[in-house]
């Protein structure tokens, strides 16, 4: 009787005909035919288990005598087999998980890849577009949206990322809060709800909810590694008014047209955020309209802030409400005002929706929704450590158990084995849900995502980005311009150069036409002004020379706290180097100089700068200012004892150029400096010299004469001295 | 002197590359032009080795040249303003003229320590031409700097048929890549040959400085979604 019950042709044997033909030598792991094969196997194992009829064995092959006696060895040897059975049907549910598995991982790489695609695209007809509507002329631009790979460039403490297409200091930690274990529940709803007579049909499958994820032995990785989706069917657009908060007492009442999904976290225990990057699902472009957080589980929900930068005027980050973003691929939240959330409600509202036909009536059927799962499912790793026909594998890992899980439980909980069999074939084979919709017009509308991560991220002080080189071939490059699409903070500051390769020069450049330049203060404290008296406060070095007219609208800011420069004790020495006495101790603060530059009535100079031998006696110091090189090269060619110097370019307003230069004078120099040279130098050089600039402050200490047109506050048009920002 | 103010420079929203950096003289540390591999010579139609051929295009400021009479401006050692011309050839008429935008008298304009004067060519070994002479050819260590281009062009050679070669040693620059001189160069020794000009910048880079400012509040920073470079070249 035993020799009845022959093992091979139970479902194992099902399973080696149907599972290895169709997968083993159909897709071998061929990944171009992984899909089709998935789907010939789950359409088997309906096949399969109906052809069993939902018996494995007739039971009364093993009566020994009457229904209540039957063949013990038998028996056992029966369940044994039974339990080989279900540990292959395992094992080759892990052929099958490995393939889904890489098939969901290769959708996800191959939407990734469209994704960036678009991205690029979007790009280059953004660039297009930019360069259509400027009316300047230019030879040759050149775009960097950040989102591919340029090995050309080289950057430090910044962090370029090509997923997201930005640019930002590079965090120096960051903490991704969407572990499992930080999370102890996940939810979402989406409006309008289901309502088959109101016309609006969820098909959300359960596989993609969060609810099912983090289930207590779900994966409960679906924020860093899932798919959440949402999928609503709607006779009409649908317009939403929704109270986001559910909240009398703090009511955010929300408009929206389209569908409105609410995403709610709740963290095992507050954690600190103040980024979120979420990947989006879908066709069309989503929005995020709102993110509001609780700290303690009784607390109303708030709105998270977003730091803006306020224009000009205003002493503070001007804070506001997170403003709806939307995207395609990814949305990215930067800069969120730092809080300590239990829980999050991230709302999405999606807009767009697919309108479908009458030829799609019935919009689902079986293998369409196979396929679709396919490419969208979740799908659980199964995973058995080795074991053989004879010695059945136990499934090891229990950390993405579920559908191990589902399984179990139905053989565990299910008396009948034909019940048991039929349920194991509804796990394994997604139902359908199909819908037939009796009106031509069906409007359906997706939410999703394949990951959401909130994070709290911290930067670096300082981060620098150098470019490749931009060429212009075949003539000679005269101009440079820039523009970019930044955002800053009003104590952040982002700023541009241009450098000549092989060149350390680098030379401010006003990104956007700007009016404004806002920099870190450049302090320093040159002795020539030092030995004048000027000692209690210190220098700012601008980067450009500030409009004389608007220099009032200057601002500093120190750690972070917008002043007006009228709140300090300062003198402008010359159009690009400040005095602020109120400076105190530039190394325990940091100081930003926000100024109007003179944009249209700049003119360039060069500098001598003399260096100094360490200990050296001879501390004069030459203000000699140029207006070309080579006139201050020869000057120095014809004074002795100078052997070491640099001469720099500097940056002045017109009127201050035509101070320093005034018809027939090729130097302007101090007038002490003016004194100490030889009658021989005098008449070979055709030199101005201006008076020194003295404080009125320290004016009787020196005991020498001032200059009183240097009234604080004053523009004093003194020669420029050094000054290049020191970039390496 | 008038100011140095171009229409480019003055705009710092549009950086006005060339004159930020120093211009580079280039030559070879024995100034031997057989060592420097960025020329060629190339023989006329008379079969003299008359014509240099670049192979990069010099850089040229345009900032010093008179685009109606396509002449320059040379500043002499201490900044003065200078225009040459070649006796009897080419004589500069003392009428206003535009420069950086600002209408001088042509006498005016000559400021400096030559204020209004003209040099014949024939005198500019006798001080040193500033680096603003776009290109200049040494040969002897004697200075050949006529670069204007009277007629344009293939004519300049037919021109230089007219030359007294001995006595007046001259090159033409097309303000491209060529430069006609009415001396055979292959009669001289390869040391005797100086060719200097200004590198001609074609690329640059973009530099970015990004800065929080706030020591103890480091959780915000400022980002860059994207950049558009645009470089603008010159013509004469």
């Amino acid at each position: 009787m035993f020799n009845e019950y022959d093992i091979k042709n139970n479902i194992a044997g099902i399973q080696n005909l149907l599972v290895t033909e169709s997968i083993r030598e159909t897709s071998n792991l061929q990944l171009l035919k992984s899909e089709e094969a998935i789907k010939n196997v789950i359409e088997s194992y309906a096949d399969k288990f109906n052809a069993v009829g939902g018996k494995l064995t007739d039971i009364t092959k093993h009566y020994v005598s009457n229904k209540e006696v039957i063949d013990k060895k038998q028996f056992n040897d029966l369940f044994d087999s039974l339990y080989l059975d279900i540990k292959t049907l395992y094992k080759e549910l892990e052929y099958v998980d490995e393939i889904l598995n890489l098939n969901l991982g290769r959708n996800k790489k191959f939407f990734g890849i469209l994704k960036k695609r678009m991205r690029e695209l979007w790009n280059k007809l953004y660039l297009t577009r930019l360069n259509i509507n400027d009316s300047s002329t230019f030879d040759e631009s050149y775009f960097e949206s950040f989102s591919t790979i340029a090995s050309q460039h080289k950057y430090s403490n910044v962090l370029i990322d090509k997923k997201t297409g930005m640019m930002t200091l590079a965090p120096r930690k960051t903490t991704i809060q969407n572990k499992k274990y930080l999370i102890k529940n996940i939810s979402s709803k989406t409006f309008p709800v289901h309502n088959v007579d109101g016309g609006v049909i969820h098909t959300t499958n359960y596989l993609n909810s969060f609810a099912n994820s983090y289930r207590r032995d779900g994966t409960r990785d679906m924020l860093e590694n899932g798919l959440w989706k949402e999928q609503v069917l709607t006779k009409d657009i649908p317009e939403i008014k929704y109270n986001l908060s559910e909240s009398d007492t703090v009511p955010l009442w929300m408009n929206v047209t389209g569908i409105l999904s609410l995403v709610d976290i709740e963290y095992t225990y507050p954690v600190e955020l103040n980024n979120f990057d979420i990947d989006v699902f879908g066709e069309n472009t989503t929005g995020l309209i709102a993110i509001l957080y609780k700290t303690a589980d009784s607390d109303d929900w708030i709105p998270m802030k977003k730091l803006v930068e306020k224009q000009i005027s205003g002493g503070l980050d001007y804070i506001d409400n997170f403003k709806s973003i939307s995207s395609f691929d990814i949305l990215n939240v930067r800069n969120l005002e730092l809080v300590k959330a239990k829980h999050i409600r991230l709302v999405f509202n999606q807009q767009n929706y697919e309108l479908l036909d009458t030829s799609k009536l019935n919009i689902e059927d079986s293998s369409e929704k196979i396929n679709e799962d396919l490419a969208e499912r979740r799908y659980e790793v199964v995973r058995l450590d080795g074991g053989s026909d004879d010695a059945p594998a136990i499934p090891k890992s229990y950390d993405n158990d579920s559908l191990y899980s589902k399984i179990t439980d139905i053989i565990e909980n299910t008396k009948s084995l034909e019940k048991t069999l039929n349920d194991i074939t509804a796990v394994l084979e997604p139902v359908p849900e199909l819908v037939t919709v009796d009106f031509s017009k069906t409007l359906k509308y997706e939410v999703g995502a394949w990951q959401i991560e909130p994070s709290l991220k911290k930067y670096q002080g300082t981060g620098k980005f150098d470019s490749g080189d931009y060429k212009l071939t075949d003539r000679s490059l005269i101009t440079v311009n820039l523009s970019t699409k930044q955002e800053s903070l009003n104590y952040n500051t982002c700023n541009w150069y241009v450098s000549t390769p092989n060149n350390d020069v680098y030379i401010p450049i006003l990104e956007n036409n700007s009016s404004i330049r806002k920099e870190p203060a450049n302090i320093i404290r040159p002795k020539y002004y030092e030995d004048l008296g000027w000692r209690t406060g210190y220098f700012i070095q601008l980067d450009f020379p500030m409009n004389p007219t608007l220099w009032q609208s200057a601002k500093i800011y120190v750690n972070g706290i917008a002043t007006p420069i009228s709140s300090f004790t300062y003198y402008i020495m010359n159009s690009t180097l400040l005095y602020v006495e109120n400076i105190t101790d530039p190394y325990k603060n940091d100081y930003v100089i926000q100024y109007i530059p003179s944009t249209y009535q700049s003119a360039n100079v060069y500098i001598l700068d003399r260096i100094k031998e360490y200990n050296s006696a001879d501390t004069t110091e030459y203000q000699v200012v140029a207006a070309r090189k080579s006139v201050i090269k020869t000057f120095i060619n014809d004074i002795n004892g100078i052997d070491k110097y640099n001469i720099k370019k500097s940056r002045c307003t017109t009127d201050e150029y035509y101070k320093y230069f005034i018809t027939g004078k090729h130097l302007c120099t101090t007038q002490s400096v003016y004194d100490g040279l030889s009658s021989e130098i005098k008449s070979k050089f055709s030199i101005n010299p201006v008076p020194e600039l003295r404080s009125v402050t320290y004016a009787s200490y020196l005991g020498g004469s001032y200059n009183k047109d240097l009234a604080e506050g004053s523009l004093a048009s003194a020669i420029p001295i050094i000054i290049e920002r020191d970039l390496q | 002197m008038s100011a140095n103010i171009y229409p480019n420079s003055s705009l710092i929203t549009s950086v006005y590359v060339p004159d930020f950096f120093d211009p580079t003289l280039v030559s070879t540390s024995d100034g031997s032009l057989v060592l420097n591999t960025d020329f060629t010579i190339e023989q006329d139609t008379s079969g003299s080795s008359s014509i240099i051929r670049l192979n990069k295009v010099p850089f040229i400021d345009l900032a010093m040249y008179d685009t109606q009479r396509r002449n320059w401006f040379y500043t002499d050692r201490f900044g003065g303003k200078w225009r040459f011309y070649r006796p009897g050839s080419y004589m500069i008429e003392t009428e206003t003229y535009l420069d950086a935008n600002t209408r001088y008298p042509a006498a005016y304009s000559m400021d400096g320590f030559y204020n209004g004067e003209q040099k014949s060519v024939n005198d500019l070994s006798s001080f040193n031409i500033s680096e603003y002479l776009p290109i200049r050819v040494k040969v002897n260590n004697y200075s050949l700097a006529d670069i204007t281009d009277y007629s344009g062009g293939q004519n300049v050679v037919g021109k230089l048929d007219n030359i007294d070669p001995t006595n007046n040693k001259e090159f033409y620059y097309d303000f491209k890549n060529t430069i006609y001189t009415n001396q055979d160069l292959s009669l001289y020794e390869a040391e005797d040959i100086l060719i200097e000009f200004y590198i001609n910048i074609d690329s640059i880079n973009i530099s970015c400085r990004m800065n929080t400012n706030i020591t103890n509040l480091s959780e915000y920073t400022p980002s860059v979604d994207y950049y558009v470079v645009k470089l603008t070249g010159q013509n004469l």
